[in-house]
């Protein structure tokens, strides 16, 4: 969760509004609940992504998520049949269930490590949604990483005094380990909200003014086609 | 231009918290360049969020009297307006980012007040010219050093040009040279004509800019002084108001010889490596018993990596030896403590005395009430750690370290942001500790700091060891170069 | 005082939603770690998000707080399905009120307040029961019989009442904890 990507963006190689990743995102958590009936509109929905991914720069990943999707289609064509029974059914589940899982997280990724804070922003505000959505959203992706590196300096500051956490403390002292935990990262977060705050505060955010933005929220070719194969694969997989 | 008149301010919703300012009268004209000095606590942070607008619009409390800007009253006006008049950089880089890549940050401000795109993109590209940000464009503030943060900061709020510029202990988590950088910055902002208000511990830096001082006690202005004034002080007098050193080559530092009879701390063939860099590779280093070392370098030298790996929470290669016994890492871990920078990150309890004696033996309850006395605590026995300020947080972690009976006491940037008076302090409190325990390593920027505490230094840069030295005279020397040196 | 939400809110509340998705999240990662134990997860994350709420509420107790808080959780439980984040949100407005009821000061209304948003855990689980009969006709085609009734049989739809006492009581325990912390720590520190 807290990777410190987030929020962040590489240049892709064909820029993408970030609207048309939602809908992405949507056409492929829709196709989960109807469930792709075929194995050919399966994989042309994942290499879709993909494609999208590398396009983000997202090489390493992208990588990762095709051997597994690879393996997983491997096993439950030639591997899964071979056993009856729980094992069998235990298979099927791991290779098919967790496999319609991957494209919506991948469009989940897609969105997440490919769109800075301020597209973020400026395409929320071309869909008019309110900045009482907006500021909170932008502020807690910023945050997610920094949760990350206080929790590091935490837990070391945990090892020092010899209440560190482990399965042990976890399951006998559970309450004590929480407060270990929780005391010191709530108190940072009180403390960077309020300077965070005031840093914004001081820099014009909230003003009555409409914002402006350097990034340009405008939709492409490359945002057309995808939205277009997004409807295409609904519409599909209501069909059936 | 800016004008303050009879300003009260108290703290907390019905103003009866302390540490506001009292019967405040200050003028400053356009284009000064004025430095708030004083204690910690004594209300300089509060003049700066005075001017700001931070006050009212975002500390809450009671406030009388006028502050004006060109004849506009700031607490009467939305806080967003006097963003457009003034610009403000603050002391903690990590949490006054609102984006997360450096590019956007710059354009945040501009992009705030409704400017055209164009205008915005041409104020960025002149902001990166003027500041040499070329390099930190289009990154993510998560990779940024401190420094580096900083300078970021300041540049988001030059583009938008405000024709003052208010900063809030702006060098408190920054190196020498970053600081260097920052001088740089402050300067060139001060020959544009722009009036700069800086609230500050480390004066050095500011020698040749600043026109004015402002020195403030327990919420008053005790005395304005002008900068020649004040740099015709003798160290002495300027210590005694309690102010950080002027001039780093006029340091004064005592020879302190170490003549150990304990067991030594050897460490062989340390490496760590992050993916495929070696990030730090010590051959050998031997510290003697009772050692204050200081751990000098830039950034990414692996001064922090050095720190993690000895008191053994980074993963590496390495052998420990404390005298014929073998430390692995779950015993360093043991026998070490790490006095964190962020020190909130290191308090768990609900009173220092609870912090204190965490997880230890009830015993130590005898002895409590001497250590806690010793250390200035003693008052506060019952307080909520996270309630009392910076410096005591700092002695409550340094208590529960003694508590503990730990062997090995690392220190990171522990004066960053403390006044002259909590450094001294701190500077004592070490020395006296060091006596009885094996090693004291102090990674730090503070070379007023070193020179009053440190026995040894250790010069590391680029995941070496450059220089391992004894401070006796040409030590002294030594280390003052390197620090003077990093200006230019 | 004043009870329309600021920007000084605005940010708080990013703040709070990442710490409270984050733990969350972990919770219900390690909870889940064991297949059989996942169903309590809505229990657990009642247990340990129940402090970053109540010191959130008591932090912005203003009128929308919750509402945001909610539509965050909300839009990452999403990753599953659109429906999870819907009652996420429905979840939010039932918390909201509560705690509208007890004009955002009273603690006996924070608590119950939380009780209905820890529920907002169990929104996946409801997902796949709303979409089960669709769900189970694509995955008797694409699966076969034989999986699809393992399937039904392991997700009987009154599970989801229980999923939801079970989040309810978490989130009584976590909102009573939370309590205790923040008197314990954050109003001591005078933070709150």
């Amino acid at each position: 969760m807290g990777d410190a990507s987030f929020g962040f963006s590489n240049r892709p190689f064909i820029w993408m509004d970030p609207r048309s990743k939602i809908v992405l995102f949507i056409a492929s958590s829709f196709t989960l609940m109807r469930g792709i009936s075929k194995v050919v509109s399966e994989i042309i929905f994942f290499v879709f992504i993909s494609l999208l991914l590398f396009n983000g720069k997202q090489i390493n990943y992208t990588i990762k998520m095709i051997v597994t999707f690879a393996i997983m289609m491997y096993v439950d064509i030639n591997v899964a049949s071979m056993f009856s029974g729980t094992l069998g059914v235990l298979l099927l589940t791991v290779s098919r269930v967790f496999r319609i899982f991957l494209p919506i997280v991948m469009s989940l990724t897609l969105i997440v490590r490919t769109t800075t804070v301020s597209e973020f922003i400026a395409a929320f505000e071309k869909m008019h949604i309110t900045k009482k959505i907006v500021i909170p959203f932008s502020v807690m992706f910023r945050f997610f990483p920094t949760i990350k590196e206080q929790w590091v300096s935490i837990q070391n500051a945990m090892k020092f005094r010899g209440i560190h956490i482990s399965i042990r403390t976890v399951v006998c002292q559970p309450m004590l380990t929480m407060e270990y935990v929780m005391v010191p990262l709530l108190m940072s977060a009180v403390k960077i909200s309020d300077e965070l705050s005031a840093a914004s505060l001081s820099r014009g955010l909230g003003g009555d003014k409409k914002r402006s933005c350097i990034t340009k929220v405008v939709f492409g070719y490359l945002d057309y086609f995808v939205v277009l194969i997004s409807i295409g694969f609904m519409a599909y997989s209501m069909m059936n | 231009m800016i004008k303050l008149e009879n300003v009260i301010f108290m703290y907390g919703e019905k103003g009866t918290k302390d540490k506001g300012v009292v019967g405040v009268n200050l003028n400053i004209q356009k284009g000064e360049c004025i430095v708030l000095c004083g204690k910690s606590g004594c209300g300089k942070t509060t003049i700066t969020r005075l001017i700001n607008g931070l006050i009212p619009h975002f500390y809450q409390g009671r406030l009388m009297g006028s502050i004006t800007i060109d004849g506009k009253d700031i607490s009467n006006q939305p806080i967003s307006k006097t963003a457009e008049l003034v610009g403000s950089v603050f002391q903690n880089p990590g949490s006054q980012f609102f984006n997360v890549d450096t590019t956007s940050e710059l354009a945040f401000g501009c992009e705030n007040q409704g400017m055209v795109v164009e205008d915005i993109l041409e104020r960025v590209e002149e902001t990166k010219q003027l500041f040499d940000l070329d390099r930190l464009m289009n990154r993510s503030i998560f990779e940024l050093s401190g420094g580096e943060k900083q300078r970021i900061a300041c540049g988001s709020i030059y583009a938008t040009k405000p024709e003052i510029f208010v900063l809030d202990e702006p060098s408190s988590n920054l190196d020498s040279r970053s600081i260097e950088n920052l001088r740089k910055i402050i300067a060139k902002l001060k020959q544009q004509g722009k009036t700069i208000i800086v609230s500050e511990h480390r004066l050095y830096y500011l020698k040749e800019l600043a026109d004015r001082y402002i020195y403030m006690e327990d919420g008053v202005i005790k005395k304005e002084i002008n900068a020649q004034e004040l740099n015709a002080l003798h160290g002495n007098e300027i210590a005694a108001m309690g102010l950080r050193t002027l001039d780093l080559n006029q340091i004064e530092a005592e020879i302190k010889i170490i003549q150990s009879t304990g067991d030594k701390l050897e460490i062989k063939k340390l490496n760590c490596k992050r993916g495929k860099n070696t990030i730090l590779d010590i051959v050998d280093l031997t510290i003697s018993h009772g050692e204050i070392i200081a751990v000098v370098g830039d950034n990414g030298a692996g001064k922090s990596t050095f720190a993690n790996c000895l008191c053994g929470v980074m993963k590496h290669e390495g052998n420990y030896f404390m005298g014929t016994e073998k430390l692995n890492n779950k015993k360093r871990t043991a026998k070490s403590y790490m006095v964190m920078q962020d020190v909130n990150h290191q308090l768990f309890t609900e009173s220092v005395t609870e912090e204190v004696i965490l997880n230890q033996n009830r015993e130590v309850l005898d002895h409590l009430d001497e250590l806690l006395h010793s250390l200035n605590l003693l008052d506060e026995k019952d307080t909520h750690p996270m309630a009392l300020s910076g410096g005591q947080k700092q002695r409550v972690a340094i208590a529960s370290a003694i508590c503990a009976n730990k062997d090995i006491l690392i220190y990171d940037e522990p004066t960053s942001g403390l006044d002259y008076t909590n450094m001294t302090k701190i500077c004592k409190l070490i020395k006296r500790m060091s006596h009885d325990i094996s090693a004291t390593i102090i990674i730090t920027h503070d070379l007023e700091f070193i020179l009053g505490c440190c026995t040894r230094v250790l010069h590391l840069a680029k995941g070496k060891v450059e220089d391992y030295y004894p401070l006796d005279k040409e030590g002294i020397e030594k280390v003052k170069e390197y620090f003077i040196e990093g200006r230019g | 005082m004043d009870n329309k939400l600021k920007t000084k809110d605005l940010i708080s509340a990013g703040i709070f939603g990442a710490m409270y998705i984050i733990v969350m999240v972990a919770t219900v990662t390690v909870v889940g770690f064991i297949p059989i134990t996942y169903i309590f997860a809505p229990f657990f994350a009642g247990i340990t998000c129940g402090t970053v709420y109540m010191l959130y509420i008591m932090k912005v107790p203003k009128r929308g707080a919750i509402l945001i808080l909610s539509i965050l959780v909300g839009l990452v439980i999403l990753s599953g399905t659109w429906i999870s984040g819907v009652y996420a949100v429905i979840c939010g407005i039932i918390a909201e009120i509560l705690f509208g009821m007890g004009n955002y000061k009273s603690m006996k209304f924070a608590t119950a307040s939380f009780c209905a948003f820890a529920c907002t855990t169990v929104g996946p689980f409801l997902a796949i029961l709303i979409a089960k009969d669709s769900f189970l006709a694509s995955v008797v085609q694409y699966y076969g019989q034989e999986y699809a009734d393992k399937l039904d049989a392991l997700t009987p739809s009154w599970i989801i009442l229980v999923l939801i006492a079970l989040g309810i009581i978490g989130g009584f325990i976590g909102a009573t904890i939370g309590k205790k912390i923040l008197k314990k720590h954050f109003e001591k520190a005078g933070v709150v």
